[in-house]
């Protein structure tokens, strides 16, 4: 259940909303209301919400004037007014989602669910980020947690072959066969597995030193697995490679 | 008005838009769905029936460029009763006249704009504590409103777009000697507008 806070200087926007909010849409809970941004502040610091709907156009000071007396954003903020000249700077800010007064039920509910999806999300990677400390922390426990689509998926980095990068996303190569995609780019893997062998042999490959199965020379040659994949070296990185070779 | 220029017919017209596309009506709509999502039918029924009539008066009056002072004042009335319902700070603020003659002329879009503008700047420094105040000596109608406050904002820093299309507005028709007027808001507390028609 998400908990949100309204910020609307208007009373009667601030009830229908809580009341559109409490009767019509499921998975959300209204735990303040503030009348302008200076409540808004306060409300925010003693309830941490998931979600602040926030007006722009108040009369005191403006919606944008919360993230001048907030520190650390760590909810997710839904612009609601009757102003679609101030949709670009609000995207520009923090804005998951712009409703423009009156509120449409259905984008509303839209809303919701992709602010559901965010806070589940950065939940999971919170836990990812505890979890690879700990981890590295005590090297006998060696496993990576990834995030999927529906949960983490946790891998003994001894099965780990090797990995593909693609723009924003990296397939593993498992032992047993499996290929796992993870929305992350190739560099944030790098990071974490470079004390576990792993070596970074061309920008789209990193690979687990101890399943190569031969490296056959070339201008930067390449490396055979042992599931029988060629992985390329690159030209630029075989030097740094043959050392890391020499070394295990 | 007879081989009107036509910046002042587009001065109208633009003066028009900006009161009904404006997020005044979007607000007023909005209003009017929490009443009828809280179940209050009495306010949901008051809040159509005043936009109905302002909406209605602002199509009427985007014809013309002046309408009678008895239209405007209640044009101004219904606008200020609308926005009371949706600020409840506003409830003090009231329209009052002097002894005016319901028949003379004022131009259309212009007072609304002065007035949208105040009740903003008294929602932000006086607690939407307002008076308006309409009075007419001779052909002279004066319109001012004054905050019940103390500020440090003086009246003229905080203009709307569509204020500023009012304030064109005027420039406009005394340019072309359809109008004589005068702007007084250099007071943090005060602004004041004297016209009369030529």
């Amino acid at each position: 259940m998400l908990t949100a806070i309204i910020i609307d200087d208007e009373q009667k926007s601030r009830e229908g909303l809580e009341a559109m909010l409490h009767t019509m849409v499921e998975g959300v809970s209204v735990v303040a209301t503030a009348d302008s941004v200076t409540n808004g502040v306060k409300a925010i610091k003693k309830n941490s919400p998931d979600v602040v709907f926030l007006d722009i156009e108040m009369p005191k000071r403006d919606g944008f004037e919360l993230f001048d007396a907030i520190e650390t954003i760590n909810f997710e903020v839904v612009f609601t007014t009757a102003h679609e000249q101030y949709a670009t700077k609000a995207f520009r800010t923090t804005a998951i989602d712009y409703l423009l007064k009156p509120i449409d039920l259905g984008l509303l509910k839209e809303a919701i669910a992709r602010t559901s999806e965010k806070r589940e999300k950065d939940k999971v990677n919170k836990n990812f980020e505890v979890f690879v400390n700990n981890m590295k922390a005590n090297k006998s426990n060696q496993q990576i947690a990834i995030s999927s689509s529906d949960g983490l998926i946790f891998i003994k980095i001894e099965n780990i072959i090797y990995l593909r990068g693609d723009g924003a996303y990296t397939y593993f190569f498992l032992k047993t066969g499996e290929r796992i995609t993870v929305s992350k780019n190739l560099k944030e893997y790098e990071d974490l597995l470079s004390d576990y062998d792993f070596f970074r042999v061309h920008k789209s490959y990193l690979i687990h030193m101890h399943e190569m199965k031969k490296y056959v020379r070339g201008e930067g040659g390449y490396v055979v697995m042992s599931n029988g994949d060629s992985v390329d070296v690159s030209k630029r990185r075989k030097e740094n490679f043959l050392a890391a070779l020499s070394k295990l | 008005m007879p081989n009107e220029p036509l910046h002042i017919a587009n001065n109208l017209l633009n003066s028009f838009k900006a009161f009904i596309g404006s997020h005044f009506a979007l607000n007023v709509v909005n209003s009017i769905q929490s009443d009828v999502i809280l179940k209050d039918n009495a306010s949901a029924f008051e809040t159509l029936q005043l936009f109905n009539r302002v909406y209605k008066t602002a199509i009427r009056s985007s014809n013309e460029h002046f309408v009678d002072l008895e239209t405007e004042t209640a044009f101004l009335k219904d606008y200020l009763t609308l926005e009371q319902l949706r600020f409840p700070g506003l409830k003090s603020a009231r329209i009052t006249t002097g002894n005016i003659n319901p028949e003379s002329q004022v131009p259309s879009f212009v007072f609304q704009s002065l007035l949208e503008n105040g009740l903003l700047l008294s929602l932000a420094n006086s607690s939407g504590k307002i008076r308006i105040h309409i009075n007419q000596v001779g052909d002279e109608i004066t319109f001012s409103l004054k905050l019940d406050a103390k500020t440090n904002q003086p009246f003229h820093t905080k203009v709307e777009a569509k204020t500023q299309l009012a304030i064109q507005r005027l420039e406009l028709l005394q340019e072309h000697r359809y109008i004589r007027y005068q702007l007084d808001w250099s007071s943090d507390l005060f602004m004041h507008l004297t016209l009369s028609k030529i």
